[in-house]
């Protein structure tokens, strides 16, 4: 590897080549506490373009009550790092409160996320009065009552995402104070105020807090540097900007359907300390003193991820059994052999064994973060297998557990319940597979299935779970497009649309809400805007059963026919030939779109089925 | 340790990245004016000098600087004496 190489010239190659910079510069940037490096790699990637396949990509507008100074910059590379193509806006200086009663942060439309950039001064009065303490809290209530009105306003009149950050206190407010007492006063009304600023995040659906105050606590750098504020307006470093520009691109990782699904962990040095071959069960290091209990706090974090849906892989040289016998027998472990969802213990190589892990799971390896403590087995599956995210578990045991969580790989905009189950569904679905190798055709065995399709309208209950389906779903995703919780709702609401979530349960279980579908009803014409599955239930003819349904439904509510729709994307090509499939015809396509249109006559709409899906029908819909 | 005037170079480096400007055509006497330097980038410039150099820059003797050769000799005053920040 050719580390000494600076990440800022890689950068300017892949500019020049109109690229993205490849996985490891990336990871570079991801990595990098160095504001100054970051600053520069964000102007080196300001006219970043790429030709061809297109990778994500992102519009963040940024609002500010302050200079935005190199936040821009920051946040650019931040996006870039985590395999975005960022297009950074920020407002002009001046006009916090204009864009936000405007709602229009951008000339062209809804960006994705709004960052609103706030500073202290934006609620503290510019002079105040230590005889008169309720004066100030008055001021500071009065300053953020009016900031939530006008983002609740804004609210109304955009569907991006706004990302709003808790404030630390100047010390020069609250040491400005000298009465211990009421200097405890005025930091209780400044933990209000954040408090406050969190609790948006409750209200309003639409919103995401981050603590930026909390983040500045445990890192190594000052909130601010008191000349920059004074001579410009600048009322944070560059270093908590860094930080700030982080907790961003995890809410647009999360937003934007780039959360990882699965950890592959290694076993020796990892989740214990010491080599199992070597000192036998007895003599790993695992709970007690240092540094025992840093592996076991790192087993406690693995499973409490676990719990809230992310898949266990484990990924360990070492001979199956004596694996088998310490993770069941030894008394401290947490993570016991069926918390794995697919195990590779063996001596082959880790990049083959996680390629085999995602085939089994039926996930891309682009949903993997790969935990180990050896460079080389770190540098050969980064090699190997570029996509996946690898985390050191090298040096010193007690970070073991800050390296796995600070860059937030596995963060989401919200918990489903079919997230907390997925360990457990992934777990059946790799005995799914053994169980399938017993049968003469693909038919028979998904005769043998007993598949039962259930659709609903969507609900309250649904929509984060159908929203979450949209950001997520690349390779059954008939037209790209993703819709969010927002717009989802907007049309459920609407006569004029259908949104309907489709769930599957067969005899190893429920899968849950795994796909869904986005329908413009016109009095002639169903239109299918676009239709999504997880590509855990793909080819069982799933989305066929779905597409049955609502011709039905068009059909018996007197529209001739289906309109269905396929936008090609580098990734959903098992998908181009479903309408066809589904006795479909082609039509032709408006000039210059892309996209392909299909139709069926809606009194045929049976012939799209197959015979060995039960289907169920739940009068959910909100247009009953 | 290194010659007295052995940060020229870096510090023109500095200034050359956050101007966007060649190093080769920047020398003592460019003036900074001159370079496009405005309030964003001297301060960015300010920053990683900072941290370049390990010294602390007053902002006032910081604008006062005319051409480079002047910011070597205000970076190298403060390295020859004691920090002026804790």
């Amino acid at each position: 590897m050719s580390e000494s190489e600076s990440p800022l010239a890689a950068l300017r190659v892949a500019v020049r080549e109109r690229r993205m910079p490849d996985p490891r510069v990336r990871r570079a940037l991801l990595e990098s506490d160095d504001p100054a490096l970051a600053r520069q790699a964000g102007r080196v990637l300001g006219p970043l373009t790429v030709d061809g396949d297109q990778p994500r990509q992102v519009e963040v507008a940024v609002l500010a009550t302050c200079t935005v100074g190199p936040y821009e910059p920051l946040l650019r590379a931040q996006l870039v790092g985590a395999g975005f193509l960022p297009t950074v806006r920020p407002a002009d200086y001046g006009t916090f409160d204009m864009a936000l009663a405007t709602g229009e942060f951008t000339r062209d439309g809804d960006p994705h996320l709004v960052s609103v950039l706030m500073d202290a001064w934006h609620f503290l009065p510019g002079d105040w009065s230590a005889a008169e303490p309720d004066a100030l809290e008055k001021h500071v209530e009065t300053r953020l009552e009016e900031f939530r009105v006008l983002l609740a306003g804004c609210l109304e009149r955009t569907g991006a995402t706004v990302v709003v950050h808790t404030v630390p206190l100047p010390a020069e407010v609250r040491d400005g104070v000298i009465s211990l007492r009421a200097r405890a006063r005025v930091t209780q009304l400044w933990y209000r105020v954040n408090a406050a600023l969190l609790g948006l995040a409750e209200e309003h659906g639409q919103v995401v807090a981050v603590d930026l105050a909390g983040e500045l606590a445990e890192a190594p750098v000052p909130a601010r540097d008191a000349r920059l504020h004074r001579y410009g307006d600048m009322p944070y470093g560059d270093g908590a900007l860094l930080l700030l520009a982080r907790l961003v691109r995890r809410v647009a990782q999360a937003q934007l359907g780039l959360s990882r699904k699965v950890l592959a962990l290694d076993l020796d040095n990892t989740l214990w300390g010491g080599v199992l071959g070597e000192v036998g069960a007895q003599g790993v290091q695992l709970g007690g003193l240092y540094p025992g209990n840093c592996y076991l706090e790192l087993q406690r974090t693995v499973r409490r991820l676990r719990e809230q849906g992310v898949i266990l892989v484990l990924a360990s040289k070492n001979d199956e059994e004596p694996v088998e016998r310490a993770l069941s027998e030894h008394p401290a472990m947490v993570l016991r052999p069926d918390t794995f969802s697919a195990r590779a213990v063996n001596w082959s190589a880790k990049a083959g064994n996680l390629r085999q892990a995602a085939e089994a799971l039926s996930l891309s390896t682009d949903s993997f973060v790969f935990m180990d403590d050896s460079d080389f087995e770190r540098g050969q599956v980064g090699d190997e297998l570029p996509e996946v995210a690898v985390v050191s578990a090298a040096g010193d045991p007690a970070y073991l557990v800050d390296s796995l969580l600070r860059h937030g790989w596995f963060d989401v905009m919200a918990l489903t319940e079919t997230d907390r189950k997925r360990p457990e569904l992934y777990r059946k679905r790799a005995l799914r597979g053994t169980f399938s190798a017993g049968f003469g055709s693909s038919e028979e065995f998904l005769r043998a299935l007993d598949l039962s399709v259930e659709i609903a309208g969507a609900t309250e209950y649904t929509i984060g779970r159908i929203a979450q389906l949209a950001a997520r779903t690349n390779q059954f995703n008939l037209t790209g497009i993703r819709y969010d919780e927002a717009v989802t709702r907007r049309m459920n609401e609407e006569p004029g649309h259908l949104v309907v979530s489709v769930s599957v349960t067969d005899r190893f279980g429920d899968e849950g809400i795994v796909g869904a579908l986005w329908v413009e009803r016109g009095p002639e014409v169903w239109r299918v805007l676009n239709m999504v599955l997880s590509c855990r239930v793909l080819s069982r003819g799933v989305e066929r059963a779905a597409i049955a349904w609502l011709a039905g439904q068009a059909h018996e509510a007197g529209a001739t026919a289906v309109e269905g729709r396929y936008t090609r994307s580098p990734k959903n090509s098992v998908a181009a030939s479903f309408w066809s499939d589904a006795g479909f015809t082609r039509t032709e396509s408006p000039d210059g779109s892309e996209t392909e249109f299909y139709t069926l006559d809606s009194a045929t709409a049976a012939s799209a089925g197959v015979d060995w899906i039960t289907l169920k029908e739940r009068n959910g819909s909100s247009h009953e | 340790m290194s010659e007295p005037d052995s940060i020229e170079e870096p510090v023109i480096g500095i200034i050359a990245e956050v101007v966007g400007a060649d190093p080769a055509e920047i020398t003592g006497d460019t003036a900074l004016a001159a370079l496009g330097w405005d309030s964003m980038n001297s301060i960015e410039a300010l920053v990683r000098m900072e941290s370049t150099f390990a010294v602390s820059l007053d902002l006032r003797s910081f604008h006062a600087v005319y051409t480079v050769a002047e910011m070597v000799a205000l970076v190298e005053k403060l390295q020859a004496g004691a920090p002026r920040h804790p």
